[in-house]
């Protein structure tokens, strides 16, 4: 009896068409914006993975990684003064104005880091090399910089151009390859005492300590002492889900507190899953109406409520899955696209196809029992009234 | 009621012959039966206190005008609609329906009676095979099977060569041939047809009714048809008229006993 319920299914073109286009747009809508919003999530956390350390020490004010209240410079070695610390580096970071030669200015997000260690360094570097950092108004710049940068359109900056920040001179050793930050400015990375020439100097200068735990002590226990013994806020940098001591997982929360983002995205998510219910329930409702007369036949001639129902899960469940397989293709090819060009932000947690498969069979779910309300009260006798 | 006979109405206990029912004995046996619908001063007394009864082996006609009841007491043999409570007899097949469980009455449509409906019914989007194999697929009888065997019925209608075709693509006579052989593939006791000519010109009302003379008809099945179709009455073994939510005339036909004159005028729809 399935074979027949599909037969019956592909039989109407139009409404499986309908049913099937439906819940493509949902499957659409809800992937490929809860992906976009999570790629966002991820670019306003791109410093901590640009510039990868397990912690991170700031003033005891701040909430996120992009909010910097500068600390004195003597705040490292107080730091390194913690029993449990095995190294810590200094930080520094600004977003500041580059002067092209042709005199047009670009904003950039200065990073400042110590070449003893290298702490803090660029993840990938795709040319260059990092110890090139060590030499005189050397900096490393991402692929973003290397296009917003250039003076030609399409052009790309090259390893030994030049370009000026705050009037000193800035010399490319280096191009890496980085995560792109919320704020859609270039990463360049110098040393953290040539950072200060770079930028306006102020009475404090430094954004962050970086620092990691000895051998045997856990980063938590090692940001509980930090914090303890310095009165500075000592962040973990595990990733996303470990909880509101985690630079991550705070910055994430404070986007979505205080601004629009997720109401944003949510909205257009509620109106994928809206439109995909309504789309869904009301054709495949329909489809049930049409078929009614056949379904009471097969009513009259001892096919159980059941088995009637069945069919109808069935034909429900598959319109379902491949409107959800051919809404996810899209989503791929928008998330592959995306992923290749740099932007849009597109970030897909591997929770959020089967999350979104659930949400659509429930949707069919729903659909299908409009349609088994009406066949469960439907009378087999009514066959003979034609 | 009024009962002319040509032959003798078996009066055995039909669950005693519920296994291999003979030729002659009843198949249906019902009396005193009643159904209404609605309630209070809006309450319609369809069938009232309904006598009937129709034998394995025969042809049994239920004709009358229209809203007499005909499809009421049609839908009440089927099991698809209760009699009122009450102390009529039902019994279908040697089985008291009255007794039987929605689910036990559903099995019993499945396994013992054959339908044919004045509409077809067929689905258009299925070939003529698997809409002959809907029956035996209902009882669980896997699709290759079930194709063989509709394919084998559909021969048996002429129509072997239109298995794999769809119904839309037949003409209205062909369709009811379809529709016969769907009634006719699980072998039922009992075959319910519904204006099976309504739909048909002259000579495929004739066609249809060689087919339920020939194949349809046999020793251990009783088939029930209601018509207006004056033309086809001469082909009945028994004719039940009814008027009015009663049967009012129950007649035998045979060589002695022909088609009566005031019924071969039939009935307006």
């Amino acid at each position: 009896m399935i074979r027949i319920a599909l037969k019956m299914l592909l039989g109407d073109s139009a409404k499986f068409c309908m049913l099937v286009a439906g819940l493509v747009f949902a499957t659409f809508l809800m992937a490929q914006q809860i992906s976009v919003f999570c790629g966002l999530m991820l670019w306003t956390t791109s410093t901590l993975k640009n510039v990868p350390a397990p912690l991170w020490v700031v003033e005891s004010r701040v909430e996120q990684i992009n909010e910097t209240i500068p600390i004195l410079d003597t705040d490292v070695a107080r730091v390194r003064s913690v029993d449990s610390v095995a190294w810590a580096a200094p930080f520094f970071s600004s977003l500041i104005r580059v002067r092209l030669p042709d005199g047009h200015f670009k904003i950039v997000l200065l990073v400042g880091i110590e070449t003893t260690s290298f702490a803090g360094a660029p993840a990938r570097l795709l040319e260059g090399r990092i110890e090139d950092l060590r030499l005189p108004n050397a900096v490393i710049i991402d692929q973003l910089a290397q296009q917003r940068l250039s003076q030609t359109k399409g052009g790309k900056v090259q390893i030994g151009d030049v370009f000026e920040m705050n009037d000193h001179e800035a010399r490319v050793v280096g191009i890496a390859q980085t995560v792109e930050s919320f704020t859609g400015a270039p990463f360049i990375w110098t040393t953290y005492e040539r950072s200060m020439q770079y930028s306006p100097m102020q009475r404090k200068m430094l954004s962050a300590v970086m620092a990691a735990p000895r051998p045997g002590i856990s980063d938590a226990q090692c940001a509980a002492d930090i914090t303890k013994e310095t009165g500075l806020r000592a962040f973990l940098n595990r990733g996303y889900g470990n909880g509101a001591n985690d630079f991550n997982e705070a910055t994430m929360w404070w986007y979505v507190r205080n601004t629009g983002i997720p109401f944003s995205f949510g909205v257009t998510v509620a109106i994928g899953l809206i439109v995909g219910i309504a789309i869904s329930c009301q054709t495949f409702y329909s489809f049930v109406l049409d078929h009614l007369r056949y379904l009471g036949a097969l009513k009259a001639m001892g096919t159980s409520n059941f088995k009637l129902c069945l069919m109808l899960v069935c034909q429900s469940f598959t319109v379902g899955i491949i409107g959800y397989g051919i809404g996810m293709f899209f989503t791929a090819r928008f998330g592959f696209n995306a992923l290749k060009y740099g932007k849009p932000p597109f970030h897909m947690p591997e929770m959020i196809p089967p999350a979104v498969l659930g949400v659509i069979l429930l949707i069919c779910l729903l659909a299908s029992l409009l349609g088994i309300w009406r066949v469960a009260r439907l009378e087999p006798a009514a066959v003979f009234r034609g | 009621m009024s009962h002319s006979s040509g032959t003798p109405i078996a009066n055995a206990e039909p669950s005693a012959d519920r296994a291999h029912p003979q030729e002659g004995t009843l198949a249906i046996r019902i009396e005193g039966l009643c159904r209404g619908f609605g309630s209070g001063a809006n309450r319609l007394e369809v069938l009232k206190a309904v006598h009937f009864e129709a034998r394995f082996g025969d042809i049994t006609m239920l004709i009358g005008p229209s809203g007499c009841g005909k499809t009421t007491l049609l839908s009440i043999i089927a099991g698809t609609l209760s009699p009122d409570a009450g102390e009529g007899r039902l019994e279908v097949l040697g089985q008291n329906l009255r007794a039987m469980s929605q689910g036990a009455l559903t099995a019993m449509r499945a396994k013992q009676i054959g339908f044919i409906f004045q509409s077809f019914h067929l689905i258009h989007t299925l070939s003529c095979a698997e809409n002959v194999a809907i029956p035996l697929l209902i009882q669980g009888v896997g699709h290759g099977r079930a194709i063989r065997q509709a394919r084998d019925i559909l021969d048996r209608v002429g129509l072997a060569e239109k298995s794999f075709q769809r119904p839309t693509l037949l003409s209205g006579g062909q369709q009811q041939r379809v529709a016969i052989a769907r009634a006719l593939v699980h072998e039922p006791k009992l075959i319910l047809c519904d204006e099976p000519t309504a739909a048909l010109d002259a000579r495929n009302g004739a066609l249809i009714m060689e087919l339920f003379g020939g194949i349809v008809r046999e020793p251990d099945r009783s088939l029930i048809i209601v018509t207006h179709d004056n033309r086809i009455f001469g082909h009945a073994d028994r004719i039940a008229s009814m008027d009015d939510g009663r049967i009012v005339e129950l007649h035998d036909m045979d060589e002695q006993h022909p088609l009566p004159e005031h019924l071969r005028h039939g009935f307006h729809q």
